[in-house]
């Protein structure tokens, strides 16, 4: 954490030999057949014909270099710049002028005024002239950019140990000032041998010189005054910037540092408040001045000069994945159970409801989205709501969603801001400009849009959903601004029901207080009840008191199975790379299936029914669902998934009309299935292979168990029996008798 | 006389141990212990007390360099760390002899003794960590600890800032002060809103202004202004919830009886100052001796917000206030004027633009209060009317609160919630709807609050010790009764679902059964009692049943007082 002098060997001529062989011999790896390029002297080349006015010296390429030489001549090189990179700057800047090729140019009218200055100085000959900073004559700006590798610190971790070395921070700019002039050589001229005098100014104050030096007024004794020369002297270009912490680099019960970065020359303007950014720099300590200054000798404030700025957009596919995640993530991959681990893990503190953890698992991942060829659009992002009576933790699996998602925002429909969901147009306090500020839906583009108490949501808001959810956009006109906004996001709602608590005795429109133009959006809608069950309501008490007693929360069951909701990050970032298409068996497979859904007379609710909508949402999901897999291509185990879940979300509505009695039993209604399999196109009853009819089962909600159950329940009373390798199902009395079924 | 020199003359002291470095010495130079020097130093309670104590009052006669004593709340903990340099070539004045001086625990030297040269040989930079303290905010002058420093010398104003956006509250006592940690690897215990009490000492400057310099990056630092600074030696975390009384009154609950005793005095002083009315002291009493005790899950445990409804007026209000003021160590009056919510926030904030009007740094906000504070919130001084963008923003950020006890600052670009842990409650004319609490009870009509004439200040300090000592005492329940508890609940629950259900009306859950376990731990601790009998579940139960009695009662009394009215304008 202190600075220590330790003795280095570094010899600077050695220094200058390195960078110059380094400059001069670097060539840039290319592929194929083409000539490589010899980077820096091309660069400088530009330089010196004006193309160019900055030079990165990339710490990668030197890398490269050294590893490429062979030689042990490079030892401690790169080690040595990014411990004393101000140095180094120096060093390089001189290796570069002297690399340069001369230019020769006419002055004429629009020469800048150093030209001119420059172009006499060299009639002159004067040998007094001699005298000018090399930072004068620089028509570049020169920067190190360090290795890609380096890991970028938290703010509150760069200690003064750090003082003189490139540094790489991250952070979320938060103010930045305006662009100033900042003086960096300052020229006279004295009014009595007309010589020309320069100043270089390397801190922030400076005492202006007001005698003339030069041997002529030195030996005359005159003491000729100076007189500033504005247009002779180098102004860079300067911005000051504030970058804070970001939430998840502060330590509980701390509040986030701020760093102060300095922009130069061609770096200015780079970054805006807001910004998430990576910035690599100089880290320098800077003296106290003015009051400060007096009140302690040598204390310091430190500053950050930027090397190289990096904007971040934490997306999936930005974020950046270790080699250690990697392998996690891979060996997640090839377990044949990740779905079901992967949706358990989500909201590990609420129990149950496994159905809904595995359709908000397939949201967070989402399908694929497609463009046809007219430039129609079709979404791939999954809508789901879910309904339920209070208290029954839908705002916490929201909450949860919203903070796993890389954009998740949380929001409730009453809106809790005046920005709304939607956009607003605001007047900006500083600027005095008007200015559209986003709301949630334009916040969540490319991630997800948590919205509670959907139910409660104001009419405006409201029919900005509907563009939302089918067309992904935000249309505005307000005080003279019209423009359409990008929203391409998913949004997972909750609503609760009108009656306060869900109303089995009502039907299910009269229960959800919300059009039924907009429920269709949604792609699945769960209804979630509190319904009293001795086994659950003993476990949950259990819970509670165990809490109470132990002043901790009990040791949950298999919880070496949950993931780690940044592993889920990372794995839902993987899944989303893949594009899974539907190869032509599966559509066959997919349309068979809808075209027997829409024939199936379904309940008589309205917003129920199946259509085009469902059978995109089928689509939807089984592509997510491939995602899961890691594939990009999409099964027919997906598409029953998909079906399965789409039944299970309608079950759930029809579950709770007439407390579970209307249902058939799970046996009958299979019977009945079975029975519509058999059944061939000609009219005559087949035997039906188990496998398939297990398919057909499972995509209604049941598993294997029931099946077999049912199997049994029938062959009891001789309707068919299972065959000996357990394979195919036959009719007892198949044959003749066909009504017999029936 | 050494513990006065101590005092008086720190930095002189640690010269001494350091005693003289040349200038070969300073790259080898190992450092001497200091802060366990001192600790060592004022081991026992009688010299820790001769130092003095750091307040706004006692600033006024403390000379800088001296040691003192600062209990205080970290007001702000992300003020950027600063490099200093251990030693320094200073020139001696007087004997016109070249020195180096050890600089730690000090920021200047004399002017007049000392002049500083070129330092370069002897720079070893190292890091100190700064926090921005404030004194306790909210507490209550009979708590606060009696300052004994005496000084003759006459009292003068000394040129120093406040400034008032790093204050919670505003009040007379506001005092605030940079405290320069020195033993950073431990500054991460230095949370935000915790106390502490840091043994230190005192630099200011007293004759520099603030300069203005044209670089607005420069001038909005909190180390340009002339703020008090504190080099810390050591800190200790202040227990027992700033409460004086509590380490006595523990002394003296020793037997039943006296714990029996002492509570029923508690209820009695309550329920007098109500017109007798036992129900209500019960749950104030409750909510004074609450604390979140767990967090599972992010979900709070131990929380019990208490809304008394039926409160008439604001004078009303008030006197509940001053009662409650009386008795808790810490406590903070929140009004809720139309103007006041619509355009001061009240959690803290980080703001863009920094300048002394606006605040610099963490700029804090009503709700930054120390733990185990008792927060009234009244609702009887709120209007109708529009609220604009803060206000919204400022009663969402009180319902999270009540809700979750946690506050959400804002930095800007993001935020950050802050766990909170404060003995909330309403005063509101009707049932609370803005701040759901977990339990409401209503006043007796017709209730007068009494204030105590004749203050017995024994009995006070026994309510006051008693309350806090309950307060963060453990507490226990059996396995078996707890089993007994939860096969109640889930019967009840089978039972609400049988024969005909009433649709509108919720069925128990998760939320009553946490309700009614911490009522009965609650009601055990009021006991002075640490362990959950069958006898003390009971009488949670009926207790609950008379509250929701009294409640329904006003309820519909509320409701029939509306019909009544509609019956006699029937024009209307």
């Amino acid at each position: 954490m202190a600075t220590s002098i330790v003795r280095i060997g570094i010899n600077y001529h050695t220094e200058v030999e390195r960078a110059t062989q380094f400059l001069e011999k670097y060539q840039d790896p290319v592929s194929g057949s083409q000539k490589p390029t010899v980077k820096y002297m091309e660069q400088i080349k530009e330089i010196s014909q004006r193309q160019r006015d900055s030079i990165t010296i990339e710490l990668d390429d030197l890398k490269r270099f050294i590893d490429s030489t062979n030689t042990d001549k490079f030892n401690g090189f790169l080690d040595n710049i990014t411990k004393n990179t101000k140095r180094y700057i120096d060093i390089f800047s001189k290796v570069v002028d002297k690399l340069m090729p001369e230019t020769e140019m006419e002055i004429n009218e629009e020469s800048e005024p150093l030209d001119v200055i420059m172009y006499h100085r060299k009639r002159q000959e004067n040998p007094e002239t001699t005298n000018i900073p090399a930072i004068l004559t620089r028509r570049y700006s020169l920067y190190i950019k360090p290795l890609t590798n380096t890991k970028p610190m938290i703010i509150r971790n760069v200690k003064g140990s750090y003082v003189g070395h490139l540094i790489t921070v991250s952070g979320i700019v938060t103010r930045v000032s305006d662009v100033k002039p900042f003086l960096a050589v300052n020229a006279y001229i004295c009014d009595r041998c007309g010589c020309e005098v320069f100043q270089e100014v390397t801190s922030r104050q400076f005492t202006p010189e007001v005698e003339c030096s030069s041997a002529y007024c030195k030996t005359n004794n005159f003491k000729g005054s100076l007189h500033q020369q504005t247009r002779a002297s180098k102004f860079l270009r300067f911005q000051e910037v504030k970058i804070q912490e970001m939430t998840d680099q502060v330590p509980m019960g701390h509040i986030p540092r701020t760093m102060t970065v300095y922009l130069f020359q061609n770096q200015v303007r780079t970054v805006n408040p807001g910004d998430s950014v990576y910035i690599s720099g100089i880290f320098l300590p800077l003296p106290y001045v003015g009051f400060r200054a007096i009140r302690a000798g040598l204390i310091t404030d430190t500053y950050l000069e930027a090397q190289y700025v990096y904007s971040l957009k934490k997306q999936y596919n930005q974020m950046d994945s270790t080699p250690e995640m990697e392998e996690t993530i891979n060996q997640l991959g090839n377990d044949p159970d990740v779905y079901n681990r992967l949706a358990s893990s989500i909201a590990p503190e609420i129990y149950g409801h496994e159905d809904v953890k595995k359709a908000l698992l397939l949201l967070l991942i989402g399908g694929a989205s497609k463009e046809t060829g007219d430039g129609m659009k079709i979404r791939g992002d999954i809508n789901i709501c879910l309904m339920g009576d209070p208290g029954v933790a839908k705002s916490q699996l929201l909450k949860y969603i919203s903070k796993s998602a890389p954009r998740g925002v949380y929001t409730t429909g009453r809106g809790s801001s005046g920005v709304g969901l939607t956009a607003s147009v605001m007047r900006d306090p500083v600027t005095d400009e008007m200015v559209l500020e986003g709301g949630a839906l334009v916040l969540a583009d490319n991630g997800i849009a948590c919205i509670d108490e959907f139910d409660k949501m104001d009419e405006d808001d409201r029919t900005a959903i509907h563009e939302v959810m089918e067309q992904q956009t935000i249309s505005i006109s307000k005080a003279g601004i019209t423009t359409t906004l990008n929203a391409r996001t998913s949004i997972l709602a909750a609503a609760n029901p009108a009656f306060g608590r869900y109303n089995p005795n009502r039907k299910p429109s009269e229960n959800i207080n919300l059009p039924a133009a907009l429920l269709s959006r949604f792609d699945l809608l769960f209804l979630i009840l509190d319904t009293p069950n001795i086994n659950e309501d003993h476990r949950l008490a259990q819970h509670i008191g165990y809490v109470h007693i132990h002043n901790s929360a009990p040791k949950k069951e298999n919880e070496d199975l949950i993931i780690d909701s940044n592993v889920i990050r990372h794995y839902i970032a993987r899944a989303r790379t893949f594009y899974p298409t539907i190869s032509p068996a599966v559509g066959e497979f997919i349309t068979n299936l809808y075209i027997q859904k829409r024939i199936e007379p379904d309940n008589e609710d309205d917003f129920q029914y199946t259509c085009a909508r469902t059978l995109l949402s089928v689509i939807r999901l089984s592509s997510a669902l491939a995602r899961v897999r890691f594939s990009n291509e999409v099964t027919n185990e997906d598409v029953e998934e998909a079906l399965r879940l789409i039944q299970i979300s309608k079950e759930s509505l029809r579950n709770a009309k007439g407390n579970n009695t209307s249902r058939l039993p799970s046996s009958d209604a299979i019977y009945s299935i079975c029975r519509d399999m058999a059944r061939a196109p000609n009219g005559s009853i087949q035997n039906l292979s188990f496998q398939s009819v297990l398919d057909r089962v499972r995509s209604r909600g049941w598993g294997e168990r029931e099946l077999r159950e049912c199997i049994t329940k029938y062959s009891m009373i001789n309707v068919w029996q299972l065959s000996k390798n357990g394979k195919e199902i036959k009719w007892v009395s198949t044959g003749d008798d066909d009504d017999m079924m029936i | 006389m050494t513990i006065e020199n101590f005092i008086n003359n720190p930095i002189n002291e640690i010269e001494k141990i350091i005693g003289n470095v040349s200038v070969n010495e300073v790259y080898s130079f190992q450092e001497p212990n200091i802060p366990d020097i001192f600790k060592n130093k004022f081991s026992n309670e009688e010299d820790i007390e001769k130092i003095p104590i750091l307040n706004k009052s006692s600033f006024k006669s403390l000379k800088s360099g001296t040691l003192i004593r600062f209990p205080c709340m970290i007001q702000d903990n992300g003020i950027d760390s600063e490099l200093y340099s251990l030693f320094h070539l200073v020139k001696d004045k007087n004997t016109n002899e070249q020195k180096v001086k050890f600089f730690k625990y000090q920021d200047q030297i004399n002017n007049s003794d000392y002049e500083y040269l070129d330092s370069e040989n002897v720079q070893t930079f190292r890091d100190r960590q700064l926090v921005y303290c404030i004194n306790i905010p909210g507490h209550n002058s009979w708590a606060k600890e009696k300052n004994n420093y005496q000084n003759t010398e006459e009292e003068k104003e000394k040129n120093y800032k406040t400034i008032n956006e790093k204050f919670p509250i505003k009040s007379e006592d506001n005092f605030g002060a940079i405290i320069k940690i020195y033993d950073i690897d431990n500054a991460n215990d230095l949370k935000l809103n915790t106390v502490f009490e840091f043994i230190g000492i005192l630099e200011y400057n007293e004759q520099q202004e603030v300069q203005q310099s044209f670089d607005n990056f420069e001038e909005n630092m909190l180390t340009s202004y002339p703020i008090p600074h504190v080099h810390a030696l050591y800190w200790n975390k202040i227990e027992n919830n700033s409460n004086p009384t509590v380490d006595l009154i523990k002394k003296q609950l020793t037997d039943e009886k006296v714990i029996k005793d002492t509570r029923n005095e508690i209820v009695e002083y309550l329920s007098n100052r109500f017109d007798g009315d036992n129900l209500i002291a019960e749950y104030i009493l409750y909510n004074l001796v609450s604390r979140i005790y767990s967090r599972v899950d992010s979900l709070p445990v131990g929380k019990f917000s208490l809304n008394i409804c039926n409160v008439k007026s604001t004078e009303q209000s008030n006197e509940i206030y001053k009662l409650i003021q009386n008795i808790v160590p810490k406590s903070h009056y929140l009004s809720l004027e139309h103007k006041k919510i619509n355009s001061k926030r009240l959690a803290p904030s980080m703001n863009c633009i920094e300048s002394l009007e606006q605040g610099i740094g963490l700029i804090s906000g009503e709700l930054q209060l120390t733990d185990g504070t008792v927060l009234v919130v009244d609702e009887t001084t709120m209007q109708e009317g529009k609220i604009e963008n803060t206000g919204v923003m400022n009663i969402s950020i009180l319902g999270d609160l009540f809700q979750n006890q946690k506050i959400t600052y804002d930095f800007n670009y993001h935020t950050i919630e802050f766990p909170a842990d404060l003995n909330l409650i309403v005063l509101s004319e009707a049932k609370s709807k803005l701040f759901p609490c977990d339990c409401i009870i209503p006043l007796n009509n017709l209730t007068n609050i009494n204030q105590d004439k004749n203050i017995d200040e024994g009995l006070l300090n026994k309510i006051r010790g008693f309350i806090d000592v309950m307060k963060i005492a453990d507490y226990e329940i059996d396995q078996e009764l707890a089993n007994n508890i939860s096969k109640e609940f889930v019967e009840k629950r089978a039972a609400q679902s049988k024969g005909k259900t009433d649709y509108t009306k919720k069925i128990l859950g998760q939320d009553d059964l946490l309700y009614q376990l911490n009522l009965a731990r609650l009601h055990t601790l009021s006991h002075g009692q640490t362990h959950l009998t069958k006898e003390f579940w009971e009488n949670t139960k009926n207790l609950e049943e008379q509250r929701q009695k009294r409640l329904d009662d006003y309820v519909k009394d509320k409701a029939k007082n509306l019909k009544t009215n509609k019956t006699q304008n029937p024009l209307r």
